[in-house]
């Protein structure tokens, strides 16, 4: 039997998350070359909806950078870069406020590093990865791993994932106090399956559970209680589940389609069904079109209200722990095999539109660049 | 903050869902695989695309998991 080439491509981040799977016997490209990816984000959202009490505004600039180096016929060595410039008004609103007593200074955006390491042997793949977040009132250290089992001829692959997050929150207030550093533990583990099911067709489940302890709550966040503005206040313990599945099939030579379906439980209230629906299609050998739509129907948080009266023991005004409906189009764009800065690879477009049933709505651009050498 | 109910449903698709994929398949063999096009045929191609569309939505969603990132490690701005 051929040896493992990839881990299943599961939700979890780092080099858990796996390249395109060859799907012949073959060697391919993935087994054999080093990779270098680069992905940039450009979102912006404005203050016309969610919640009425907080002005919304972001836009958020985020640049990513992967290398994959193939130590050895068996090893891979995976190095992520990450930096976030971050306009927030939110963060603006709370700035001022820690200004005046001196509680912060600027804001540096987001850098992240990750460091990971996967081995095949056989059939059998294992992944170790570490990580490291900054953030304007936030440090977050992740340890995570993976392993992974081919089976029946490649045709089907089980994967267990776990990660785990140990971060530091530094707890400023809307209205510029400080408070003692706060903690934030998640550990999540994912079972993951993903089958060929005919030589057309191939279907991913995944069940997730996450544990998370510490403040849940975001610090600077503010609550109307009885018409004056307080903290927010949620439960220092969360547990969360999901189930997905997605099913893919080849409809011609060159186009395809993936239904996906996710439902989510948690024990703060919130249950979510999202839907999600991409069309791929090549317009001659080398361009790539890949329209794509989602649908996230959302019961919010039994803690969530628009203000509140009496005296609650908890209390949330974000709109993303909310009732709502989401609706996203996108369309992503790949320029395949083309030379540019002296290396032949995939270039490739996305532009997305997401609509909230509160009112909230956004958009994001993402332009990358891959190339295995 | 009771969700075990809902827990033992959950097991219980997911069981469900693995049996029906599993029941009735018979091995796709490697020369049968040329229509499986892994840019179009693989789940998330487009590694750090994906990884980049679920900072966007998971901070803006109550929910996590499945084909839509994961929670912590993230102030999520």
């Amino acid at each position: 039997m051929r040896k493992l080439l990839a881990i299943p491509a599961l939700a979890l981040p780092v080099g858990a998350q796996s390249l395109p799977e060859p799907l012949t016997g073959a060697p391919t490209a993935e087994e054999t070359d080093d990779l270098f990816s680069w992905e940039n984000l450009l979102y912006r959202q404005d203050d016309r909806g969610g919640n009425p009490n907080i002005d919304e505004d972001a836009s958020i600039y985020e640049t990513i950078i992967l290398v994959d180096n193939r130590l050895t016929e068996t090893d891979t060595l995976h190095l992520r870069a990450l930096v976030d410039v971050i306009s927030a008004a939110s963060y603006d609103a709370v700035q001022d406020s820690a200004e005046n007593t001196g509680a912060t200074g600027i804001n540096p955006g987001r850098l992240g590093a990750e460091v990971g390491w996967t081995r095949e042997q056989g059939s059998w793949a294992w992944n170790v990865h570490g990580s490291f977040d900054q953030e304007l009132y936030y440090r977050a250290f992740g340890l995570g791993g993976s392993l992974s089992r081919s089976l029946f001829e490649d045709n089907t692959q089980v994967s267990l994932n776990v990660q785990t997050y140990d971060d530091k929150i530094r707890t400023v207030r809307f209205d510029g106090t400080v408070e003692p550093d706060e903690v934030r533990d998640t550990f999540t583990a994912e079972l993951g399956l993903d089958q060929i099911l005919s030589p057309v067709s191939r279907l991913n489940v995944s069940a997730t559970v996450t544990r998370q302890e510490g403040l849940l709550a975001t610090s600077f966040n503010q609550v109307l209680l009885d018409g004056t503005p307080v903290v927010e206040v949620l439960p220092r313990e969360r547990d969360r589940v999901a189930i997905a599945t997605r099913y893919k099939h080849a409809l011609f030579d060159d186009e395809a389609v993936e239904v996906g379906y996710r439902y989510y439980d948690d024990d703060w209230g919130i249950e979510a069904h999202t839907v999600e629906l991409r069309y791929f299609t090549y317009a001659g050998e080398r361009l790539l079109f890949e329209p794509n739509y989602r649908y996230h129907d959302q019961a919010g948080s039994d803690f969530f209200a628009t203000s509140f009266t009496g005296m609650p023991v908890f209390l949330t005004s974000d709109p993303d722990l909310g009732d709502f409906t989401g609706h996203l189009f996108g369309l992503d764009v790949t320029f395949l095999e083309r030379r540019w800065w002296g290396r032949v690879g995939d270039l490739g477009l996305g532009v997305n539109y997401y609509d909230r049933s509160d009112g909230l709505d956004l958009y994001w651009l993402t332009f990358g660049w891959t190339f295995r050498f | 903050m009771g969700a075990m109910a809902p827990r033992r449903r959950l097991v219980l698709a997911v069981a469900a869902l693995l049996a029906a994929s599993l029941a009735g398949c018979e091995a796709t063999r490697f020369n049968e695989r040329e229509r499986l096009d892994p840019r179009t045929m693989s789940f998330d191609p487009h590694e750090l695309r994906s990884t980049l569309r679920s900072h966007v939505l998971t901070p803006r969603e109550g929910a996590v998991g499945g084909f839509a990132g994961s929670a912590g490690g993230c102030g999520c701005h």
